[in-house]
């Protein structure tokens, strides 16, 4: 994961080592006195992982059952038509949006159940989806269980259902989709299913969410093992191995927005553009890839913001806490993340036809500008 | 002994990966660029790490082709979550993970290197490109060992006895097989440039000094400079260098042919020809970025040093010898070309760099170079109290059958048998003490 680091701190701790001086105070406040855990951050953290992470997982995961149902149609006798195929498309861009807005906070269950490489790994692997597709072995019985054991990330998940539904930005033909295609489709989106569920399941835990989400995960031994969710929100309190202050909490969740900043701007952005090879271009079948990354974009306001649109609380939010330390940073953050957005959506439809650095060279410095803003913001919790 | 007295040197200690370390808790621990890296080699890095995580496919392709056609996974990632540990694929053994077995049959290969299994080579893989038979699947079944400790608390700890199924051909009955888990990368640099000299230095063959600890080097084949030279990496310290450590993993875990090994894992194999003619499978560059990276990965800071329980544990252990090969003063790396950042650093990753028994419970019974099969490399220790927040488990060891630091303590033998006995006869507080140590470096 590439993760550019604050720069400011590494300066401040190579100094204190060429200083000699002893840095006991920076882990100090690893042990924190949970009766003096600040309210307002507390609270901060609450509304994140209720009102950012449970919610879009909750979407993602309600958008994914729908997709599902929409693309097992493809897999029924004469269930490959127009309409159906349209509507698997249209279901594809509401689960993408979700999933792409959760890219903020990829660490935690999507990384640690594997869940992230499992349902959004880019390439698509053709070479093997042709031998997969035309082995009628395999294809005779492939269902979603076929698919999570034997099957690599780059046969799995968004992409590789973007293939079969999408060609050149809209849906594709449906008189081109194969029934192993349809069949392979409808496999792989209750696989990717699955595991949306499960992201909700282990930030809200199993008794928060539906039953028939519940009967999905116990059904497929797929229960998560922890509450994430509970985790960050008890940053700070005694006996927390995770976040054992509510400052490493913090910069858990700025850390995310890091992550993704620098992913748009330096490698989904700028790896096509240096390589001048248009696979290299994510969501590259539906031509969704810049609403992708804005979508990342609105991942980071979310976070920072305090909620989705419409749950959102800024006065519970990173940004309030940031605000009171340092209210220009608030500030420039802020507009740097407005910035961004508006940037990416300069570059131009579709993103393939624009890879060229005079057309995206804006938008790579607006992603490198947040993340600097970010880091800064991060600074100011020592 | 006064469990009290202070931990010395915190200055340095506070900071164990010298001025590569960063002060970081939480997920991203360990994924972070050293600090103190010069402007080129940071740009190096970022490319490294942009190639680190690449998904490899099927070849041929027009986007990071070569994948296979036998292999375990499919990126440096998958056995590298984070930079980090890999978990023990709890359920299905055989789905994608970092976890594989070495094979060899008795004798010795080249250059002292471990006897490849006719058909199978040195590494089975359990997944192939699809439309070619992988070598094997992967089995385990496990045999309970209850470990009492003196005040009577019982851990039961799962010994996992494995095998191999679904060979593509016999796989001889004769050939011997080791399990491994991918393990955390940071620090690797600095491990490389701890000077030989130092290393050799600490070697007790013999045991001449009686303490019932001996320490070996190994020596193995170094087929970049074509020469026999000290074993740093992997875990049977059966790898040279980072670059070798690096070179060999492409191709034998995800069949990707580089400059250092252009011939498929397979080659000849009748489950495996390509017939492509597309070796190697990346560019020279590719290796020598992801090389630098793994070279120049972050060391997290220590946390908690002056914690009372923490330096009750740091006492116990050093009384229970644990430092003998563990050992917890402070190393001076050396100069790596082109990579200041990782040269002359003072450092505390709390091994010896060498070879030691283990005992029966751990043993492999598959000789590797100079390493019996009772004999593994001392891992290094910084850090490891993070992998809970980085990677969301605690397999630890070799193969990740230890579930917590504790079961790792307790699986130690051989060598390490004493201070595993002087564990078990702590009590709980002390216990936790020493855990808190180790959570806390």
């Amino acid at each position: 994961m590439k993760h550019l680091v604050n720069k400011q701190n590494l300066f401040a701790l190579v100094m204190l080592i060429i200083l000699g001086i002893n840095v006991i105070s920076c882990t100090k406040d690893n042990v924190d006195d949970s009766t003096a855990l600040d309210p307002a951050m507390v609270a901060a953290l609450e509304q994140y992982v209720d009102n950012v992470v449970i919610e879009t997982y909750k979407d993602l995961a309600d958008a994914s059952m729908e997709m599902n149902e929409a693309v097992a149609k493809l897999n029924t006798p004469g269930g490959i038509t127009e309409a159906n195929v349209a509507a698997a498309c249209q279901l594809w861009i509401k689960s993408r949006k979700y999933w792409e807005q959760s890219e903020a906070f990829l660490f935690g269950a999507a990384g640690d159940y594997n869940i992230d490489p499992h349902i959004d790994s880019w390439p698509l692997d053709q070479t093997q989806l042709d031998n997969l597709l035309s082995n009628e072995t395999i294809m005779e019985n492939f269902d979603a269980d076929y698919a999570a054991e034997n099957l690599a990330g780059g046969l799995l998940g968004f992409h590789a259902i973007e293939y079969v539904i999408f060609r050149d930005g809209g849906p594709r033909p449906f008189t081109e989709i194969t029934e192993n295609e349809g069949k392979y489709a409808a496999g792989i989106a209750e696989d990717l299913m699955r595991n949306t569920i499960r992201l909700e399941a282990a930030w809200a835990g199993m008794e928060n969410i539906t039953n028939e989400k519940q009967t999905i995960l116990t059904d497929n031994e797929l229960e998560p093992t922890r509450n994430y969710g509970d985790e960050l929100k008890a940053a700070g309190m005694e006996g927390n191995r995770k976040y054992p202050t509510l400052k490493s909490g913090f910069e858990e969740v700025i850390n995310g927005a890091i992550v993704i900043a620098d992913e748009v701007g330096n490698a989904k952005i700028s790896d096509p553009v240096e390589s001048g090879n248009v696979l290299d271009v994510e969501s590259w079948y539906s031509w969704n890839s810049l609403t992708d990354f804005q979508d990342n974009i609105i991942s980071i306001e979310n976070a920072y913001l305090g909620g989705v649109e419409d749950k959102r609380d800024e006065t519970k939010s990173i940004s309030a806490h940031i605000k009171k330390l340092n209210p220009t940073i608030d500030a420039e953050l802020r507009a740097a993340i407005d910035t961004a957005i508006v940037e990416i959506q300069g570059i131009g439809e579709p993103f393939r036809d624009h890879l060229n650095q005079e057309d995206t060279e804006a938008a790579v410095a607006a992603c490198n500008a947040l993340m600097e803003k970010l880091e800064q913001a991060k600074s100011l919790l020592n | 002994m006064d469990t009290t007295e202070k931990i010395p040197d915190l200055e340095n200690r506070y900071l164990p990966g010298g001025g590569t370390t960063i002060s970081a808790l939480g997920s991203f621990s360990f994924d972070n660029p050293a600090p103190n890296l010069n402007a080129e080699n940071e740009e190096i890095h970022l490319q490294g790490d942009a190639e680190f995580e690449a998904e490899f496919t099927a070849a041929p392709a027009p986007v990071n082709a070569g994948l296979g056609v036998q292999f375990n996974n499919t990126s440096c990632l998958k056995c590298h979550p984070s930079d980090g540990r890999a978990p023990f694929p709890t359920g299905n053994i055989n789905q994608f993970s970092g976890f594989f077995l070495r094979t060899s049959v008795p004798g010795e290969g080249m250059h002292g290197a471990p006897n490849p299994v006719p058909g199978f080579g040195d590494q089975l893989q359990n997944q192939a490109v699809l439309g070619y038979q992988s070598e094997v699947k992967f089995t385990v079944e496990y045999e309970d060992l209850p470990v009492t400790f003196a005040d009577g608390t019982v851990v039961t700890l799962k010994k996992p006895i494995y095998g191999v199924t679904d060979a593509y051909m016999d796989f001889p009955s004769d050939a011997m097989i080791s399990p491994r888990i991918g393990p955390q990368m940071y620090g690797l640099g600095l491990l490389e440039a701890i000077p030989e000299a130092d290393i050799i230095a600490r070697q007790d063959i013999d045991d001449a000094d009686g303490d019932g600890i001996s320490g070996k080097a190994n020596y193995v084949w170094d087929p970049e400079t074509n020469s026999t030279r000290l074993g740093r990496f992997g875990w049977k310290a059966n790898t040279p260098s980072v670059l070798v450590q690096a070179a060999s993993a492409y191709n034998g875990d995800m069949g990707v042919t580089n400059y250092l090994f252009p011939v498929e894992s397979s080659y000849g194999q009748s489950n495996g020809e390509q017939n492509l003619n597309d070796d190697p499978e990346i560019a020279d560059e590719i290796l020598d970025d992801v090389t630098l990276y793994c070279q120049t990965l972050a060391v997290p800071a220590a946390r908690d040093l002056e914690n009372p329980m923490v330096v009750r544990g740091y006492n116990l252990f050093e009384e229970a010898k644990c430092s003998k090969c563990h050992i917890s003063t402070a190393q001076q790396t050396g100069v790596i070309q082109g990579i200041p950042a990782i040269s002359n650093q003072t450092i505390y990753p709390y091994t010896d760099m060498l070879l030691h028994d283990m005992g029966e419970n751990l043993a492999d019974g598959r000789p590797d170079y100079l390493a019996n099969g009772k004999e593994w490399r001392t891992r290094a220790l910084w850090g490891i109290g993070l992998i809970y927040s980085v990677n969301g488990h605690t397999d630890f060891l070799h193969d990740g059958r230890a579930k917590s630091i504790e079961e790792a303590i307790l699986w130690h033998g051989g060598e390490a048998e004493e201070s595993q006995k002087f564990y078990r006869e702590l009590s709980e507080e002390d216990r936790k003490a020493m855990i808190a140590f180790l959570e806390a470096i």
